[in-house]
């Protein structure tokens, strides 16, 4: 729960994943357009791609086998093509894996941040939530996910905190009937070339509010 | 070519399962030529010449297309210090599917050290319930260049067809120096939101993605390649590692994709110092 409060420091507040080009553009217009996008792309994406594979690195952090979450690590860099998109994820880890060495130290948090300070999001949050069954611990990391969106939605539109709220909340209801069986899928990828193409304009962006 | 055999290559039945296997050198005075040739029905290759100091091989599907069942491996080579540049004559088309099976099309590109590879295919048309699977696996050297494009159509579009495929299935990796630098897997399919980002920004939107390597950070044109966004296209670019970088977009129709083709290779090979390789056709 503490690693989901909106207070903890990730860093995560600065960053929009691309949303902001999107409202840029009019993809994104309101509220009706952020709930389509929430459900046509992102959740699709988490369901098929980042669930699955947030399980192969909770799988390793719960063995202790830091060479496993190192090459996991490493392959992240290979399915996030935009860099803003590599870079956004390894930010928000290295803040995360700082604040674990604080709160939660052990040998594998240790030797994880010897080996690779500027970790992955998806990584250091498994390394984070292992001692969690892998259930808990992948709804902790969508909910993470989907309200990181959320958030960075209330600075770039229209839209209210308690209509913003019923969109996590129909969000994540959608979400719930598939997540259970990502976790079993092994990890595949997501077409989404309209947020690629959003977060490599971005990076290039004369003004922006946020780091991606 | 064979028309059967007792390991399942061949024509069998209703499908094909052919292959490309390629190999370019360079003569002692710098010429690159096909060192290695062998290739088998659905592909035919033109005669191979020298332009502009790449050799340019035209790959032709004299079937007309894909078919469901149909396979095609191809393995490319450019081989040390060669130039190449393997283009297609027309578009690649996948007919509907009569049955479960896909086409399935395999591909191994591989750079050898100051080798360079354009792959430049006219745009892929999956037609009304075709399935269809690519697989593609590049390997560069570390320094090797390449210029490799990807176009997909929606469809037939003048018969009304826009993504009317049952799937697609696209697999991707982008390996440099033995490093993985790319990887991609997708399916699509209109039966689920596969193609919502397609259509969020054009109806009918033709996909172009492009990966280029062997070009510099100063001799990256990102500036110029900032124009090619406009209210026809949605275009990015970016760097992935070291000397490779990605151009993602999305354009309105086919004369806007084809458009920014044309530019794209001028404005690459010119920033690269390069003379342009002429390929004979509307895309030069």
């Amino acid at each position: 729960m503490q690693a989901n409060d909106s207070q903890y420091p990730s860093g995560a507040y600065a960053h929009s994943y691309g949303l902001e080009e999107l409202v840029e553009c009019g993809v994104v217009k309101d509220a009706a357009g952020l709930e389509r996008f929430l459900e046509t792309q992102v959740l699709p994406a988490l369901l098929t791609f980042d669930l699955p594979f947030f399980v192969s690195a909770h799988e390793a952090a719960m063995k202790e086998d830091a060479a496993r979450l190192l090459e996991l690590d490493a392959e992240l860099d290979a399915w996030r093509l935009p860099a803003e998109t590599r870079d956004a994820s390894r930010r928000i880890g290295s803040r995360r894996l700082e604040l674990l060495r604080q709160l939660s130290p052990s040998a594998l948090v240790e030797s994880h941040h010897a080996a690779c300070p500027f970790s992955h999001h998806l990584v250091v949050t498994a390394i984070e939530l292992s001692s969690l069954p892998v259930a808990l611990a992948a709804r902790a990391f969508a909910f993470q996910t989907v309200t990181g969106f959320a958030t960075a939605s209330m600075k770039l539109l229209r839209i209210g905190q308690t209509a913003c709220q019923g969109i996590v909340r129909r969000t994540l209801d959608h979400l719930g009937a598939g997540l259970d069986r990502s976790l079993s899928r092994p990890a595949d990828g997501w077409f989404n070339p309209l947020l690629e193409i959003a977060s490599l304009r971005h990076a290039r962006a004369d003004a922006r509010l946020f780091i991606s | 070519m064979s028309i059967s055999s007792s390991d399942g290559s061949g024509i069998t039945g209703r499908s094909i399962r052919g292959h490309l296997d390629l190999r370019s050198d360079v003569r002692g005075d710098g010429t690159p030529y096909l060192s290695r040739q062998s290739f088998r029905a659905p592909i035919h290759l033109s005669k191979a010449h020298v332009e502009s100091g790449s050799l340019l091989v035209q790959l032709v599907n004299p079937t007309a297309g894909f078919f469901d069942g149909d396979r095609l491996d191809l393995d490319v080579t450019a081989g040390k210090d060669s130039r190449v540049v393997l283009s297609t004559p027309g578009a690649s088309r996948v007919h509907r599917a009569r049955s479960e099976t896909p086409a399935i099309c395999h591909q191994r590109l591989t750079v050898e050290s100051d080798a360079f590879l354009e792959w430049i295919p006219e745009p892929f048309i999956p037609q009304a319930g075709a399935r269809y699977h690519q697989r593609t696996e590049i390997r560069l050297a570390e320094d090797a260049g390449l210029l490799f494009f990807e176009w997909i159509a929606p469809g037939r579009v003048a018969r009304g067809e826009v993504f009317a495929y049952e799937s697609l299935r696209w697999e991707l990796d982008l390996i440099a120096a033995d490093k993985l630098v790319a990887r991609e897997r997708y399916e699509l399919t209109p039966h689920d939101h596969s193609l919502a980002a397609l259509r969020e920004r054009f109806p009918a939107a033709h996909y172009v993605t492009a990966y280029v390597a062997g070009m510099d950070k100063e001799s990256w044109p990102a500036e110029d390649l900032d124009k090619f966004n406009d209210e026809r296209t949605y275009f990015g670019h970016g760097p992935l590692t070291g000397n490779i970088h990605i151009i993602r977009s999305l354009c309105a129709d086919s004369l806007a994709a084809r458009a920014l083709i044309s530019g794209l290779r001028t404005l690459i090979y010119q920033s690269a110092g390069k003379s342009l390789p002429n390929l004979g056709r509307f895309i030069a």
